[in-house]
């Protein structure tokens, strides 16, 4: 580099400027929003003292973060809020729903996936252990004390079975949760008592929820039964029999048959039961986030306000946080929430701020360094001259406009373009918010917010399709498409009870025969991901299934790297809503149409019907999934195998075309090719 | 050092405790007052328990001594320390130039009673009688309801003369910022955010766009006040037209260092 002038071919080093993960953020730049930091964690300091349980922490409002332009770093803060409560909270990132009627569902469903991912790796605890432990863990000292059990010193036990609650009772101490597991039935009722006796007013009985954290605690090697106390605590719709082994009272279960409103007054129950619960442990930090997507729709928004204020009023240890840029806030938002919501909202609100010269060179000098620039280029870019003009007019600017101004800078000193066309620049986006939740398995969970957001939103453009809501009374379908000649409904169903599966299927065969009765071919879909098993289980009613899926029932089962495509297609639309990119959010949306019109295809065509398109198509079609499930299971043990090699393996003749594809399909796998041979490499998330 | 007391200890005369009892009565009377200010404090807050009591002695020879006024009687009765009283004409002054930043404003007597303190209140009707009389303001009527104009609203116009058209005196800086930080604070205090609306500022502050436009990139680049870009799509015409353009970029909002 000649007079320190960047080289032609170099990477910018400020072409990254969104945050799309709160919880890998950069370091903060000095001084930067530290008083709004202070701020919030003030806020959270009074629900992490006081005595366990906490029965009555209960914080008076929620907290509006705003800030005049899009890029002054809220999502960034809400990491750095995370990172400066070291552990002491649980944070519950919630995305904007889709539909009023099953508001609480996705808030709950957000919540419990937060709650069951381990933190520590895929064979690490979750924090769904660690407060199941600490409830049972303060109540089995309670036990102590009272001179239930025999054979130790109270007050020493006491202490040491809450001194490290997951260690204790979580395994790694064999003596005490060896105990546990053979004394918890005689234990039971003292604990349900002396839950009661704690002044929480759970709505599910204390006994069921004590049943679900024991065995999810124990259920590490069973992952059925561990899944089975997951869906119950998120408020599906399970099989008495099933759950009944582990004790949990049929009163305590929705009824496959429960309407829509009743599972999301079930679901609303579960939610504040686990903030009550949490008072043993850690408190929640709810962010909801993207709020401008609520502009769109006066029912969300004035729905989304009830759920604030039932959130202030009813949560116990939480606190709700609410970000949102001040315009789309003040002009769409605000006048749909009923008066008596706002004055939920803390008020004044927290207000970022931008930065100044100083900190706007320390955060372009830390980019600089850690791209590796030298310090003859670094010095030129950062020239007092340029950082003066940039700083004379305005003392401040925002994080992500300095960085964008950063970034033309930099073009410019290499003698490029400092402008990208948009088409180039929405095409690359995408690309990168895709790939941003490939790398992040966690980030790949059930969201049927967004795909009903897809089929609900983006597909309204397409070609022709009427698109409307369907109001089932049970829930199972929420969207319908009417296209010539054909109909098509949509639902978002989470669980796998069979039952309410054959209430799926026969509803969606009558619906396909009311529509046949008026010349219009019909069928549901149901979409769900690889997370999800397979529909039908081992049920007695499968072939009624099967029959159904051959005709007029589409189980579409997403695979990862569809899902990545579809979530982000919704980020890139965010992103432009809130003004992150430069894109109008009613141009994403023609790009995003454009760039999964195979899907559209797939969704309206009959079941199984080949709809034709390219290999690297990934929504043309998708592979089998036993041919899914053995290509994942030969490529993950054997780390890095030639094609050749991995089809000798296989236990059926798939060919190499099929199993190639399977492996576009799976994110964990990367495919290496060159010269004629091609190898596949397992890939290792972080 | 404190002692037993005796059986033969004479006791002290009655008649010392009435004069103490008042001068502690006038001391914590003058004591109250100072605090309050030219806010003053009403009887009751002075600890006046009734007519007669050792307080409103110590009140009605206070007043006597020219020390403190008060204004009305009975219970809401309110004492202010005489060089803390407001007069007639200090506030005469200040509706006058309050209402001339009104100008072409209906104002009711509630508004003119909002920029007055508790005791400027008790003047206000005779006040207001004041400055009709002297033509500084108009009264205006409407059914039982009474308004107050200031008199720069209008022109007089004679039959068969030109019309006298005076151009609205431009306020000077100093007024400029003045009514800018008052009309921030308004608004502040209004929606909650700090970050206001520039359309609303101008409006509030009742000065011109040019005005606005310069005070506020002075200002900024004093970092005395931060330009915030908004968002133009959701921008009415209003709130785009007052936009302060920085770096060949418009800015709907600013908040302000005060």
């Amino acid at each position: 580099m000649a007079n320190g002038q960047p080289a032609g071919d170099r990477q910018n080093p400020f072409e990254d400027n969104i945050v799309f993960e709160p919880r890998r953020v950069e370091r903060p730049v000095t001084g930067l929003n530290d008083a709004a930091l202070d701020a919030l964690a003030a806020r959270v300091r009074p629900l992490l003292g006081g005595r366990r349980p906490r029965v009555d922490a209960r914080l008076p409002h929620a907290v509006l973060v705003t800030s005049v332009e899009p890029g002054f770093g809220k999502s960034h803060l809400i990491g750095r809020l995370l990172v400066k409560l070291g552990g002491d909270a649980t944070l519950v990132y919630v995305r904007p729903f889709q539909n009023p009627a099953t508001c609480w569902r996705s808030i709950l469903l957000r919540a419990v996936q937060e709650l069951d991912y381990p933190e520590g790796g895929p064979s690490g605890s979750t924090p769904l252990d660690a407060l199941a432990c600490h409830v049972i863990a303060e109540l089995v000292a309670r036990a102590i004390r009272a001179g239930l059990v025999e054979g130790v010193e109270r007050e020493q036990a006491a202490l040491h079975v809450c001194s490290d609650p997951v260690r204790v009772f979580g395994g790694q101490d064999e003596a005490w949760s060896g105990w546990l597991r053979r004394e918890f039935g005689n234990l039971l009722p003292f604990m349900e008592s002396e839950l009661r006796r704690s002044g929480l007013d759970l709505k599910a009985l204390s006994g069921s929820w004590l049943r679900a954290f024991f065995h999810y605690i124990y259920s590490r090697e069973d992952f059925l039964r561990r899944t089975m106390c997951v869906d119950w605590m998120k408020g599906e719709a399970l099989d008495p029999g099933e759950i009944g082994e582990m004790g949990i009272r049929p009163s305590d279960l929705p009824r496959p048959d429960d309407s829509a409103a009743e599972l999301n007054d079930v679901c609303k129950g579960r939610l504040f039961d686990l903030c009550a619960l949490a008072g043993f442990h850690r408190p929640f930090v709810f962010c909801f986030d993207q709020t401008e997507l609520y502009g769109d729709d006066a029912e969300l928004a004035a729905v989304f306000g009830t759920v604030v204020a039932e959130m202030v009023q009813n949560g116990l240890n939480q606190m709700t946080v609410v970000t949102a840029n001040l315009d789309p806030w003040t002009r769409l938002i605000l006048p749909r929430l009923q008066l008596a919501y706002r004055d939920r909202f803390c008020s004044p609100a927290i207000e970022l701020e931008g930065l100044d010269i100083g900190q706007a060179r320390e955060l372009a000098g830390r980019r600089l360094e850690e791209r590796r620039v030298d310090e003859a280029t670094s010095r030129v870019f950062l020239s007092a001259e340029w950082l003066g003009g940039v700083f004379s007019e305005k003392q401040r600017h925002g994080a992500r406009h300095f960085l964008q101004l950063c970034r033309a800078r930099w073009e410019v000193l290499a003698g490029r373009e400092a402008t990208v066309a948009p088409e180039a620049g929405l095409a690359e986006l995408y690309a990168r918010c895709a790939e941003g939740f490939l790398q992040k398995p966690k980030r790949l969970q059930y969201e049927p917010d967004i795909l009903q957001w897809l089929v609900q939103e983006v597909a309204r453009g397409w070609r022709g399709v009427m698109v409307s809501a369907h109001r089932h009374p049970k829930g199972y379908f929420s969207v319908q498409w009417d296209l010539p000649g054909r109909r098509v409904v949509f639902g978002f169903e989470n669980g796998s009870n069979w039952k309410r599966w054959e209430g799926i299927a026969r509803d969606s065969a009558a619906l396909a025969e009311g529509a046949r009765a008026v010349g219009v071919g019909a069928k549901s879909v149901l979409l769900r991901v690889r997370r999800h098993p397979p529909i039908p289980g081992s049920w007695r009613i499968a072939p009624d299934i099967e029959a159904a899926k051959r005709s007029h029932l589409h189980v579409f089962r997403l695979t990862d790297r569809q899902l990545a495509h579809l979530y982000g297609a919704h980020e890139l639309y965010a992103n432009a809503v809130q003004g992150d990119i430069s894109a109008s959010g009613v141009e994403v949306m023609q790009f995003v149409r454009g760039r999964l019109e195979s899907f559209w295809r797939r969704l309206s065509e009959p079941p199984g019907a080949d709809i034709g398109g390219d290999a690297s198509d990934i929504f043309a079609r998708e592979p089998e999934e036993i041919l899914l499930d053995e290509v994942h299971r030969v490529v993950g043990e054997a780390l890095f195998i030639g094609l050749e090699h991995l089809a000798a393996r296989m236990l059926r003749p798939w060919g190499d075309a099929a199993i190639l594809d399977a492996c576009r399909h799976e994110p964990a796998i990367e495919v290496v090719g060159g010269d004629g041979a091609v190898a596949l490499r397992w890939r290792t998330y972080d | 050092m404190a002692r037993i007391r005796q059986a033969g200890d004479r006791k002290r005369p009655k008649a010392s405790t009435g004069a103490m009892a008042g001068e502690a009565a006038r001391v914590s009377v003058l004591v109250g007052l100072r605090r309050a200010g030219g806010r003053g404090a009403t009887l009751v807050q002075l600890g006046c328990r009734k007519v007669g009591d050792a307080k409103y002695r110590a009140i009605r020879a206070l007043v006597g001594e020219g020390a403190v006024v008060v204004f009305g009687d009975g219970r809401n009765a309110l004492a202010v320390l005489a060089d803390r009283a407001p007069t007639g004409e200090a506030l005469a002054r200040k509706i006058d130039a309050r209402a001339s930043m009104k100008r072409g404003c209906a104002l009711g007597r509630e508004d003119v009673a909002a920029w007055c303190s508790a005791a400027e209140e008790f003047l206000l009707d005779g006040t207001l009688r004041l400055l009709v009389k002297s033509g500084r303001l108009i009264a205006l009527r409407r059914g039982e309801a009474t308004f107050y104009t200031h008199a720069d609203s209008f022109v007089a116009v004679q039959p068969g003369s030109r019309p006298k058209v005076s151009e609205p005196e431009k306020p000077s800086g100093h007024d400029v910022r003045f009514r800018v930080v008052e009309a921030y604070r308004r608004l502040v205090e209004r929606d909650g955010f700090s970050n206001v609306i520039i359309a609303d500022l101008r409006r509030e502050a009742d000065i011109s766009q040019e005005q606005l436009v310069a005070h506020l990139l002075d200002q900024s680049r004093c970092g005395r006040a931060h330009l915030g870009r908004g968002d133009w799509s959701l921008a009415d015409e209003a709130t785009r037209q007052a936009a302060v353009i920085v770096g060949g970029e418009p800015h709907l909002r600013v908040r302000l260092v005060v």
